[in-house]
């Protein structure tokens, strides 16, 4: 904060009442490189969506850098409950919505926290970074690919600060691979695996696809609850019967609203490999399927879903009861392979490893980076490409084909179908607030 | 009745066999589409598969003849739709035969800049940002004067945002009309100029930037010269170790672009004291072995700070072919708090080697080892996990060193070990979770495997270690097993995670049991589940009852 202006508010009461009611935006971001933040610059969030992922760590929390002022669900007993457990936890009063587009632009409100369904994500995202404000968003970052763009303008743009919540490219234990990032992403650089590389995620490799995020078919409708307010919950998807089932936490398993384990868990795992393999700003070329044919609406599993780099890298996903047999590597090179555990076929690697120099230094701490207007580790735009590596596989599920893309032009090649794909109809004015 | 039979297997046959022609043929569209139901008054997947399947197939690239057929049946279909569901779906279904739209011209550059000037006036920070893309979209190249003023703006949204719109134009002449404002500029304002700068590996500028490491923007200055890398950053960065920006200079380092270790090596014979730390600690990660006599000289410092670096950078210094030197090293320090660190370098001499082999080796040492210090090889001869190690701790243990003896058989993996935990764990029950280990690990035979777990259990005390002996009951499929974990679903501490055990158990021995036993775990199973509410848990219910019907009672 510059001083003139903190002296100018000291001396002036009636300067500071006249500072109170002008909009936060007029003074800019706080913070500065020295990552400061004055208790009168402090932070505020508000979360949209307190009924599942929204009452995590991630998103429910309040403290001296941030505190949590607002929330909203479509859902009335989540909302209230949700209150109270702030008030109980944090001593936190926050102010409660029902509707988004309140929150969003509530002027109280620093950084918005979108922790609802997938079929939301675009829109929200996208309104919030014209309302000015700073935003954490659930992963996948957008249902299809043509919201993941609008998205990327719209924050650029608009010159706010994104996060994916999404983590293990720079932080933990990278599921049951048993070994963080880093150190695979220091061996593919220093090139000891050779070019072009294949990526395998399967549960031979550590990692869960959750299969049991898979819809009904042949629904019953069911009358609505009284705390849920259905048309919002839809928001943008068509309109279908209420079932408990597309709701809440099963909402995983309908083509409408997400991507069954594949679009649930893909952005976990397929973004650290992108980042691995130096890929955070490309696409793939080709994304194959080998899958029985998927219901339209309710999603199904798969057996493997392989994705094809135009340098030849590879990343192949195996379904949950079709993984390759025997030990495995999770990257495997010309050159060299590694495997769970970081065991590796390259002698003494470790060494190797520790010889090369860390990856280069990006902003891991959200609250620093909206201090800083530094571009947060995992932003819009590696955010924007590796949920589309992901929708690129729901796309080829619906369809049951294979698919190819131009990275370039970020449309399927010669299918008409997929490429309807990207830009999908949303139901009633919502498409608005995404052009 | 033999043609009331022939009857009733063409009817089947037909029912069979229709959804699977009607899915092969995209003259069925309308055929299956007169076979929808309104929501719950029927069974619909059926044909929604035939539907979406002939769909798919006339829209796959190559199959365009297939398309009109297929259209024109969803078209008439949707008029005939009953209801609006049935409607909503069907017209999902011809979405899918459309042609993706031509986004529309965008606006012309007189609109861009009627837009851009109006928003550049808003007093919202985001409006501002944009107006700087717009004049971007117009100018490009050419919009490098505004980009240049925005520095002095005070929002620093608006600073970095003017940054980002210019990043793919900006060149060497750029950056130095960037780092000429300097003077002018707050800390801030340069803050976000060397943040581009570093991003942009703006090497030109590097003199300007090694001219800020003395500064308010120290830190942002020495992390932009790591970005960007070469021989002057790494000197100016090397120099700074010690001083008042010695942490910015160290982390400026470790990701340096570029090789740092033989300067390092250099500097660590050369620099002064108080950058030894900083060069320590490099030269430990970056595993310069050349500096191994450099280190081991260190560790006789006077600064405690000097000597403790020396001592964690020891590991990252050593090669096997050190092992002697290590341990002698480890025998005679003088100062107690290095042992931990030397002892880890050790371990890491020995960390490719035999077991036996390593273990002969570091008990060579011991024996002529002083009483006062022989504690300090007890981590190294666990790590070679061999019997000869497991042995000498055991009778440690039984000795006068008893605590730290224990402590290494917590961390040998040889199951030797296990009677010291378990007789430790009559103190301190988290002595079992590493005997389960070492019994999942060790014991092949399963019934052994659930006898072990008994043993744990008996002397399990608090919830956590419990828990933990439950988890790893789950992977043994034995009767006494499932018997023990029904008995832990009424203990509300460990009820979820015996049920998850019983549930993952039972699933496994289902060839063996009898239904009714099976049916009975899993409606114990579904009961402890049921009070979670937990959606995870409420799919693993729908797993259990889908299983129960695949069995034959």
């Amino acid at each position: 904060m510059d001083k003139s202006r903190r002296s100018f508010i000291k001396k002036s009461t009636a300067a500071v009442a006249a500072c109170t009611i002008l909009p936060r935006e007029v003074f800019g971001r706080m913070g500065g490189s020295n990552n400061f933040i004055a208790p009168s610059d402090q932070l505020t969030h508000g979360i949209i969506g307190v009924g599942g992922i929204g009452r995590s760590d991630s998103h429910f929390y309040s403290d001296s850098s941030c505190r949590l002022v607002a929330m909203c669900d479509v859902d009335s007993n989540h909302l209230k409950s949700a209150f109270e457990a702030a008030k109980e936890q944090f001593g936190q009063t926050a102010r409660t919505y029902s509707d988004w587009r309140e929150l969003v632009h509530d002027p109280n409100v620093d950084v918005v926290h979108i922790a609802t369904p997938p079929h939301w994500h675009g829109i929200m995202a996208c309104e919030a970074a014209r309302a000015g404000k700073d935003i954490w968003c659930e992963k996948p970052m957008t249902r299809t690919i043509g919201e993941g763009k609008r998205v990327l303008e719209a924050v650029k743009r608009n010159g706010r600060v994104f996060r994916l919540n999404t983590w293990f490219r720079f932080k933990d234990t990278f599921y049951g691979l048993g070994t963080t990032v880093k150190p695979l992403k220091k061996l593919v650089d220093s090139g000891l695996l050779g070019w072009p590389l294949t990526v395998r995620i399967s549960g031979a490799t550590g990692f869960a696809w959750k299969f049991f995020w898979v819809g009904k078919e042949n629904l019953d409708p069911q009358p609505v609850p009284e705390c849920l307010d259905y048309d919002m919950w839809l928001g943008p998807a068509p309109y279908k019967p209420y079932n408990v089932h597309r709701t809440h936490q099963t909402f995983r398993g309908y083509w409408d609203y997400d991507g069954g384990g594949l679009a649930d868990m893909g952005q976990h795992y397929i973004d650290p490999v992108q980042y691995i393999l130096g890929k955070d700003d490309t696409l793939p070329v080709k994304v194959e399927i080998d899958a029985p044919q998927q219901h339209p609406d309710a999603v199904g599993t798969w057996r493997s879903i392989t994705y094809t780099y135009g340098d030849g890298c590879k990343i192949i996903l195996e379904g949950e009861g079709y993984e390759s047999e025997g030990k495995v590597p999770y990257i495997e090179g010309p050159l060299g392979k590694v495997y769970k555990g970081f065991e590796c076929t390259i002698p003494n690697v470790m060494n190797v490893i520790n010889e090369l120099p860390d990856p280069k230094i990006e902003e891991t701490d959200f609250i620093r980076a909206v201090g800083s207007r530094h571009q947060f580790s995992l932003d819009e735009s590696k955010g924007f490409h590796s949920s589309t590596v992901v929708n690129m596989g729901v796309c080829a599920l619906r369809l049951g084909r294979n698919l190819e893309f131009d990275p370039v032009k970020q449309m399927f090649v010669n299918d008409d179908a997929a490429n309807l794909l990207i830009d999908q109809p949303m139901r009633g004015d919502w498409a608005n607030y995404i052009k | 009745m033999r043609k009331i039979s022939y009857i009733f297997i063409s009817l089947a046959l037909l029912f069979c066999f229709e959804g699977l022609w009607a899915q092969d043929c995209t003259d069925s569209v309308l055929f299956n589409a007169g076979k929808l139901k309104p929501a719950g008054e029927g069974a619909n997947s059926k044909y929604e598969y035939a539907i979406s399947g002939a769909v798919n197939l006339a829209t796959t690239p190559g199959n365009e003849a297939l398309r009109g057929k297929v259209k024109s049946q969803l078209e008439q279909a949707i008029e005939a739709a009953p209801d609006k569901d049935i409607r909503q779906f069907l017209e999902s279904q011809l979405y899918f035969m459309g042609v993706p739209v031509e986004p529309a011209a965008g606006p012309s550059e007189k609109e861009l800049l009627a837009a851009a000037k109006k928003l550049a006036r808003s007093r919202n920070s985001n409006e501002r940002c944009q107006s700087i893309w717009l004049y971007s979209d117009v100018y490009g190249k050419e919009n490098a004067a505004r980009v240049l003023a925005a520095m002095s703006d005070k929002d620093k949204a608006y600073r970095m945002t003017a940054l980002h719109s210019y990043e793919k134009y900006a060149d060497n002449q750029f950056y130095a009309a960037l780092t000429a404002l300097f003077p002018k500029l707050g800390t801030d304002a340069k803050a976000d100029i060397l943040y581009f700068l570093g991003e942009q590996v703006a090497d030109s500028q590097i003199d300007a930037i090694i001219g800020e490491f003395d500064g308010a923007n120290a830190a942002d200055a020495m992390a932009a010269a790591a970005k960007i890398g070469g021989e002057k950053a790494l000197a100016a960065l090397i120099g700074h170790l010690g001083g008042n920006y010695d942490c910015d200079a160290y982390l400026a380092l470790i990701s340096f672009n570029g090789d740092v270790r033989g300067s390092v090596e250099n500097a660590l014979k050369n620099a002064p004291a108080a950058a030894k730390p900083s060069l320590l600690k490099l030269a430990g990660e970056r595993h310069c072995t050349a500096s191994f006599e450099d280190v081991v000289d260190l560790l006789d410092s006077q600064d405690s700070k000097t000597a403790l670096a020396a001592a964690n950078a020891l590991k990252g210094v050593s090669i096997p072919e050190d092992a002697v030197h290590v341990a002698q090293l480890l025998q005679s320090l003088k100062d107690d708090n290095l042992a931990s660190p030397v002892s880890d370098a050790l371990i890491g001499c020995y960390s490719d080697s035999d077991g036996k082999a390593s273990a002969v080796r570091i008990l060579s040492v011991v024996k002529d080892a002083p009483e006062s210090v022989k504690e300090r090889f007890y981590p190294a001869l666990a790590s070679t996990n061999s019997d000869l190690a497991a042995d000498y701790l055991l009778t440690a243990f039984k000795s006068g060193h008893s605590d730290a003896a224990l402590k290494a058989l917590s961390a040998i993996d040889n199951f030797k070990a296990a009677p010291a935990l378990l007789e430790a764990a009559s103190k301190d029950d988290s002595h079992l979770i590493r005997y389960v280990e070492l019994v999942s690990r060790f014991v092949k035979d399963d019934s052994a495997k659930a006898g072990e777990y008994a043993t744990a259990l008996k002397s399990a005390v608090s919830a956590k270690v419990k828990s933990r002996i439950i988890d790893a009951m789950a992977s043994v499929p034995q009767l006494e097993t499932v018997n023990r974990l029904e008995a832990l679903l009424s203990d509300p501490e460990v009820a979820y995670n015996a049920a998850n055990a019983l549930k993952s158990v039972v699933k496994e021995m289902a060839g063996e049991l009898p239904y009714t036993k099976i049916k009975e775990c899993f409606d114990k199973v579904v009961k402890v589940y049921q009070g979670t509410g937990n959606a995870d848990d409420l799919y693993a219910i729908d797993e259990m009852k889908n299983f129960l019907s695949g069995l034959k009672k």
